[in-house]
């Protein structure tokens, strides 16, 4: 089970030319901003087409991409989660939708949360029921943009740890800044400029990641 | 809070077709009353949807149905084939017949449009051409003598009453059938709207068929009712959120029947109004509002209340 890419791609004055594979388990994909995380993972989703080159999915019958995913203030934390299993949407919503939102909530810890609104709830909780969403979905490929962004520390582990449990049998691809989650990944794939910098197993990668820097002056 | 208007519906259909000054005579009954329940439903149900999809799928409350210019094409088409008749003896047509022609032309435009532009394109063509269609329209009818404007006016307003009766008046009924069917066939795909049309295709939701399909759905629905009935205001806009309401939901899966059942409840309720307490030909759409009004504010009270 694995994606092999070889993709090119131009976006106004940025260009991706990216070109590797994807195995099972999680990878963590890293890079300033603007280094083509983003593009490469829609590529891989679907939602963008390259310009030139190909993508090869083995073993991989579906696909999720949450990125940038609204939650409406009016809606409940189920109603995010079952929006996750919109790929099963050809049957009416079902007690099997039901009770596997609750089973990928709970291990979100946001059980509590599915009867709650949108609007009542904090920027960390809206994410772990986005997380939760993307879980629901059951997708072989799952690409997580940037899941961890409103996250405190202890929750980015716990969150890591979860799909490192769920990644068996499946590709899990989550983009990220925070360089403490990289332990948690099987596998590290770096952005750079548009091209992929660095592809390989977690154990072996040598963080270059850059920290924030303030000026001396007040 | 939902089986109170499923209730209010299927009374109300009991009530506007078995009650009135000849009693049960199915004479009656099928010829004078039937038409204008008939009217009333396809045009509650299709106003309804359409207002849903539109809010649904453009992510804003205070879309519809009329934005998509279905409408205005609809009722100018039906003025140019009255004109057309008294101006210059062609064969008339028949209000329905024009509307018919109008709304099927509208919503072909539409389509096309929305196979190579966004939904917020079409949006923005449907309201030029809503704006377009009024204006014109206004100017048509300074062409009428004066004594015969009031009368063509008024019968360009909405009324269940105009409703054609018999095999034709079925037919449009049936017609809203597969749209209804469609739209509910594909509900889970449509509620994913609501997080974004980007957040929906990253879900799977195969996004530029489905926005033609979501502007298919509500425009052939809108065409049906403003076809047989003319426009009638108000239902489109707000029983999709008396649905929300009455359902506690804002998901689209989940709002589909609630949302036809209360198209239902407001329109019978008007023109059980329009029966009871008003002179015959005062329009449907007339009353739709006064009636409406003070229908969708207590809902919503107890709605407000309740969260």
């Amino acid at each position: 089970m694995y994606v092999e890419f070889n993709v090119v791609k131009r976006l106004g004055d940025f260009q991706l030319a990216a070109k590797g594979r994807v195995e099972e388990g999680v990878t963590c994909v890293v890079g300033p901003n603007g280094s083509g995380k983003t593009t490469l993972m829609k590529i891989l989703a679907g939602l963008l087409k390259p310009d030139s080159g190909r993508v090869e999915y083995v073993g991989v019958s579906s696909r999720v991409y949450v990125g940038d995913f609204y939650t409406p203030p009016e809606a409940t934390g189920l109603d995010v989660v079952l929006a996750g299993r919109t790929r099963f949407g050809r049957r009416p919503v079902g007690r099997e939708d039901v009770e596997k939102a609750a089973e990928y909530a709970e291990l979100l810890e946001a059980a509590d949360l599915l009867k709650r609104r949108i609007s009542t709830l904090s920027g960390g909780q809206r994410q772990r029921l986005v997380i939760a969403a993307a879980l629901a979905s059951e997708a072989d490929l799952l690409l997580l943009d940037e899941p961890l962004s409103n996250l405190h520390g202890d929750w980015r582990g716990r969150v890591m740890e979860v799909l490192r449990g769920l990644s068996r049998g499946r590709l899990v691809v989550v983009s990220t800044h925070h360089g403490d989650v990289l332990k948690c990944c099987h596998y590290v794939l770096q952005m750079e400029n548009g091209v992929v910098a660095w592809l390989g197993p977690s154990a072996d990668y040598q963080p270059r990641l850059a920290e924030a820097e303030c000026g001396g002056s007040r | 809070m939902r089986s109170v208007l499923y209730l209010l519906a299927v009374s109300l259909l009991f009530f506007n077709l078995l009650w009135g000054p000849a009693g049960l005579d199915w004479g009656v009954i099928e010829a004078v009353r039937l038409p204008r329940v008939l009217g009333a439903v396809l045009a509650g149900a299709a106003l309804s949807l359409a207002g849903l999809l539109l809010q649904t799928a453009l992510r804003n409350p205070l879309a519809d149905p009329y934005v998509l210019g279905v409408s205005g094409v609809s009722a100018l088409t039906a003025l140019l084939s009255y004109l057309a008749w008294r101006f210059f003896h062609m064969q008339y047509v028949g209000y329905l017949g024009g509307a018919l022609a109008g709304a099927a032309a509208a919503s072909l435009l539409l389509l096309t449009l929305s196979t190579r532009a966004s939904l917020y394109a079409v949006l923005i063509a449907g309201v030029m051409t809503a704006f377009l269609t009024s204006a014109v329209l206004q100017l048509l009818l300074m062409l009428l003598p004066p004594e015969e404007l009031g009368y063509v006016y008024l019968a360009m307003q909405g009324s269940f009453a105009a409703y054609p009766p018999g095999a034709v008046g079925y037919a449009l009924a049936l017609a809203l059938v597969p749209v209804v069917a469609v739209a509910w066939r594909y509900s889970r795909w449509i509620a994913a709207y609501a997080h974004g049309e980007e957040a929906a295709a990253g879900l799977g939701v195969p996004v530029r068929r489905v926005n033609v399909l979501i502007t298919a759905l509500a425009a052939a629905a809108t065409g049906l009712a403003v076809a047989s009935v003319g426009p009638v205001g108000f239902i489109g806009l707000m029983a999709p959120h008396i649905a929300r309401w009455s359902a506690g939901s804002h998901r689209f899966d989940k709002l589909v029947t609630p949302a036809v059942a209360s198209g239902i409840a407001l329109a019978l309720l008007a023109d059980a109004v329009t029966r009871a307490l008003l002179p015959r030909d005062v329009p449907s759409s007339v009353v739709m509002s006064l009636v409406g009004v003070p229908f969708a504010v207590a809902l919503f009270w107890r709605y407000v209340r309740g969260v």
